[in-house]
């Protein structure tokens, strides 16, 4: 009779029959360890289905009934994958079923939605696309594109890579990452299995941003407990382990650097690792790459995966066999002091060159001009621009908003709108009061200078955004509305008159605002696409890849202001404009005659009524019309560019123009009836100048009988009723829609200045923010 | 392990319900053809003489085989171990009130059962209170177990690791009284943190075989964990 054994676990006796001589029981308890209490090993032989075996084909095919599910294609941590055909599509497709702990946070759903969607805007040759996403049976899922191939994991286990085709690798999962990260992903989960290699030898990376929507978990449980394996912590990070809340886009940077020494060396690089040429026949270029990707501290290593990419396609491309000596590899690794403030300052190049030189002066003690020089040498050696465009568009803003400034102090400077009266003025009708005939100078100086007011204040503003300095841009607009306020209404007069010169004057000046934000930014376009970086020795792909990223971010940038739609509606507001100025426009008491409409009466002797055959007040509405077309399309514009609340501001504004309309009829007190009042009473005359297109006019007239213009022999006949007359039927008819289209000019002025609040970051490299946890 | 439930041979047979599919019979063969001997050793203990105990086994498979007895609204069907056993006792008082000679042999498909070799283990059987019950419920345990050796050390032949299995299978009760890592590094030549994760995956890939091999017995994935506990359980109770 056999001795009876004891576990040494349990103390309990072992039969001689026992399984394997080990005791039954601790077998049996051992197997109803739970996943977490085993670990998760992340290195894909885990289970997704604690204690359950995942799901058949056939199972699944009740669940999606518009999928064929094949086969099950593996399982890992972060899921279950089948293969699948969409019958409709007629293709193949990957079917991920996360694992249940995923979906028992009740945020969770809320959380995979929101990153589901942002992987799906995930479009890249080399990134598994998303198609859908949802919720069945309690489960979370994820549809993705089928790749047809291995991962990266059965290609190290089973053969060797040789060098030259990690390199081509390499390249392809810098820009999957480069992409992802430009879009705000981070993956947080490079590793071998991760990495799919389809037949033809393309890479496509998978489970982008899982390893944040699935949470931590899976680090904790492996950080914890005694008999864990670190496996797939040596692909982390150090401040993944760390500080988890800082880790941002750099984290993959570093877990690449990993794969590729793995790539190359077919072991992981721990502790005191040999260089990769040093184990393998290697330019040693690349172990530089290698071991910059693998810096411990974010700031020291590549700041972007187009970084690597680009380093290794030069090494690639300029194939040395030079194998420099040991002694001087070592001397290589130490950062002189002139790379690590380069590597400090480049971040904030080209567009934020003033934080660049705070930085640079933060870290050696030189004085500003110093230290300016220093950060446009090192702009120069890395082929970014020196100064940036905003800043010429900052120092015109600035010369123009002091000339505006000086218009306020002139003399004459005051907005005229009404007539010279050296007559007598009419009962009951609002004073005139009289200027020097000079006083038009004085009118085009202020509108001029009031106008450049506007543009040097609108360009401030521009360069304050662009600045990122949103409070100032708000300070200046507001101080520009101001300053055009106390301009209006320097009018002298009352009531009407002031209403007049009000809108009048916003009119001018919203036409101008328009005008100069377009002009603004076609010239910052034109600025742009023509600042091409130096020549610069080297780093010839590098330099190629910064034009692509300027023209691309800066266009990025213009496009919407380029938009078609936007275009259109501009220059239609500006032909409606013009429109209007090219025909008489009753403004009050003012009336505008182009030359050639008085040409066109000189010669034809037809009343100034009409202008190119046409009467005026067709021209009028045709112009109205065209500014309500333009109102329209620029509303449409904004919707489509999804700046929804621009486009209520446009139908605000059209709403709050008729309303100032219907205000100003009814104030101006020239409905038909009390001007037909009006002209009935007594007979006005008076003078008036204006200047017109470069021609200065000075006319006479006796209301409502005739006008006359001196200065130019000028005789204009008497104008039959309706028109040169406080107006009639018509003209009222004509008058509501003036109003309307100066409530426009109101509208658009104002949106042209909250528009500018609105601009696009400025376009540089993005900033990547450190991401928080949901 | 590519099978799910509804391969499994007992959700399987479940589902074949009345209709015999040759799967369901297939499966239902395997599944006795695994769990033989609990039955063997519960009938024994009832008090069978060797040759009748042999008999009645038999008998019952090709009867539970033949008349399909899954078509009995059976509560406790969602379990294979204790349908059978139910169904065995069933089996066992009708089978009282008839002839023993009839049921042997008659042209009968068997199961090729080694009763010779389960003789020998019932003889291995300690010899103490516990009921013919428990015996199946104990033996069903170790027959479970038995069988994920077997496929596991299978496993590891077939990938050539068969030092490597033996070398840590101690390892699969635990810590307590296992060589050290370094030594076992040592006689089998690797390294000492690539013996933890052999040691790791030995681990889980037995564990996952366990949880198989329970599932071929139950209905469904929820009654994975309560069976094994049942299980560990049984094999707790004293005595054993």
């Amino acid at each position: 009779m056999p001795e009876t054994r004891h576990c040494p676990q349990c103390g309990a006796a072992v039969q001689p029959d026992a399984p394997e001589g080990l005791c039954p029981q601790c077998l049996l308890r051992e197997a109803m360890k739970s996943e977490s209490e085993l670990g998760k090993e992340i290195e894909g032989a885990t289970t997704g289905f604690p204690g359950s075996i995942p799901p058949r084909p056939e199972e699944l095919a009740q669940q999606f009934p518009q999928l064929e599910i094949l086969e099950l294609l593996g399982q890992g941590g972060m899921g279950i994958v089948y293969k699948a055909r969409q019958p409709r599509l007629d293709r193949f497709v990957a079917l991920k079923i996360l694992p249940a702990e995923a979906g028992r946070d009740p945020a969770f759903a809320e959380r995979f939605a929101r990153e589901a969607r942002a992987l799906a805007k995930l479009s890249h040759p080399n990134v598994v696309m998303v198609y859908d996403f949802g919720e069945s049976d309690e489960r979370f899922y994820l549809l993705m594109e089928f790749v047809d191939g291995v991962n990266l994991r059965h290609l190290l286990r089973e053969q060797r890579l040789k060098p030259e085709e990690a390199l081509k690798i390499v390249p392809q999962i810098c820009e999957a990452l480069q992409y992802a990260h430009e879009q705000g992903v981070v993956h947080r989960d490079i590793k071998p299995e991760n990495i799919l290699l389809d037949k033809r030898g393309h890479v496509k990376i998978a489970d982008f941003g899982l390893a944040k929507l699935l949470g931590q978990k899976a680090v904790d449980s492996v950080l914890t407990g005694s008999q864990q394996i670190m496996g797939t912590l040596h692909y982390m990070a150090p401040e993944q382990i760390e500080k988890p809340l800082t880790v941002d886009h750099r984290a993959d940077i570093y877990s690449l650097g990993v794969v590729f020494y793995e790539m190359l060396t077919g072991e992981l690089p721990l502790g005191r690792f040999a260089l990769p040429s040093q184990k393998v026949q290697l330019d040693v270029r690349l172990d530089e790459v290698v071991l910059r990707a693998l810096e411990k501290e974010p700031e020291r290593r590549y700041q972007h995966a187009s970084d690597v990419k680009s380093e290794v396609e030069i090494i690639t491309h300029t194939n040395s066999q030079q194998a420099r000596p040991v002694a001087e590899q070592a001397n290589r690794r130490q950062d002189s002091e002139a790379e690590q403030l380069e590597r400090l300052v480049l971040p904030f190049l080209p567009a934020n060159k003033v934080e660049a030189i705070k930085v640079y002066r933060q870290r050696c003690r030189v004085s500003l001009a110093e230290a300016k020089k220093a950060v446009e040498s090192i702009a120069r050696k890395h082929g970014l621009p020196v100064s940036s465009s905003w800043d010429w568009i900052g120092i015109i803003g600035l010369i123009l908003c002091l000339l505006g400034i000086g218009s306020l102090f002139l003399p004459y400077a005051t907005v005229h709108l009404r007539m010279v009266i050296d007559a007598e003025h009419p009962s009951g009708n609002p004073e005139w009061t009289s200027y020097p005939t000079n006083s038009l100078f004085g009118w085009v100086w202020t509108t001029l200078l009031g106008t450049f007011l506007a543009l040097g204040l609108y360009l401030l503003g521009t360069y304050a955004v662009g600045r990122r300095r949103r409070q100032r841009a708000w300070i200046l607009i507001v101080t520009g509305i101001v300053v055009f306020g106390i301009n209006a209404f320097r009018v002298q007069g009352t009531g009407e008159s002031q209403l007049f010169g009000l809108m009048y004057v916003t009119l001018s000046v919203g036409f101008y605002v328009v005008a100069a934000e377009a002009v603004a930014f076609l010239i910052l376009g034109v600025i742009a696409l023509r600042l091409a970086p130096r020549n610069s020795v080297g780093r010839r792909e590098q330099r190629r890849e910064l034009i692509r990223d300027l023209h691309v971010q800066k266009w990025v940038a213009i496009k919407s202001y380029l938009d078609p739609v936007h275009i259109l509606s501009i220059l239609l507001c500006l032909l409606g404009i013009v429109g209007i100025f090219q025909s008489k426009v009753p403004f009050g008491e003012l009336q505008v005659l182009t030359l050639q409409s008085i040409n066109e009466h000189r010669s034809t002797g037809a009343p100034i009524a009409t202008v190119f055959g046409y009467e005026s007040s067709y021209i009028l509405t045709i112009g109205i019309i065209l500014v309500s077309l333009c109102v329209l399309l620029l509303a449409t514009g904004a919707i489509r560019s999804l700046r929804l609340w621009r486009a209520s501001l446009l139908v605000l504004a059209g709403i709050g123009s008729i309303v100032l309309m219907v205000w100003a009829i009814r104030s101006s007190g020239y409905d038909s009836q009390s001007a037909d009042n009006f002209r009935e009473q007594s007979a006005i005359s008076g003078r008036y100048s204006f200047f017109v297109l470069g021609e200065h006019f000075t006319v006479n007239y006796t209301w409502p009988d005739k006008f006359q213009v001196w200065d130019k022999t000028v005789t204009v006949p008497d104008l039959p009723g309706g028109m040169g007359s406080p107006p009639g039927l018509t003209k009222a008819v004509i008058k509501y829609p003036v109003y309307l289209v100066i409530g426009i000019g109101c509208g658009l002025m104002l949106i042209g200045t909250l528009q500018m609040c609105t601009t696009p970051k400025l376009p540089h490299k993005p900033n990547f923010t450190k991401e928080n946890t949901p | 392990m590519k099978e799910s439930f509804a391969t499994t041979h007992w959700s399987l047979v479940l589902a074949a319900g009345k209709g015999a599919a040759a799967d369901a019979q297939n499966a239902l063969a395997a599944l006795c053809q695994t769990y033989w001997y609990p039955l063997y050793a519960y009938v024994r203990r009832q008090g069978h003489q060797p040759d009748d105990a042999q008999d009645l086994t038999q008998a019952f498979f090709a009867q539970l085989l033949e008349k399909h007895y899954l078509q009995s609204a059976d509560p406790e069907r969602g379990r294979f171990r204790s349908f059978l056993l139910t169904a065995f006792k069933r089996f066992l008082s009708k089978e009282r009130n008839r002839e023993r000679a009839k049921k042997r042999g008659g042209g009968r498909k068997l199961l090729p059962l080694d009763f010779e070799a389960g003789e020998r283990q019932y003889n291995l059987e300690p010899a103490h209170e516990a009921t013919a019950e428990k015996i199946y419920e104990q033996r069903w345990a170790l027959t479970l177990l038995d069988q994920v050796f077997s496929r596991l050390r299978d496993e590891f032949d077939q990938a050539g690791k068969q030092q490597e299995f033996d070398c840590l299978k101690v390892y699969l009760t635990g810590e307590a009284g296992t060589p050290s890592y370094p030594e076992a590094a040592a006689e089998l030549g690797m390294t000492e943190g690539a013996v933890k994760v052999a040691v790791h995956r030995l681990r889980r890939r037995y564990r996952d075989l366990v949880r198989d091999e329970i599932a071929q017995t139950v209905a469904g994935p929820e009654d994975v964990d309560e069976e094994l506990r049942h299980l560990f359980a049984a094999l707790r109770s004293p005595g054993s």
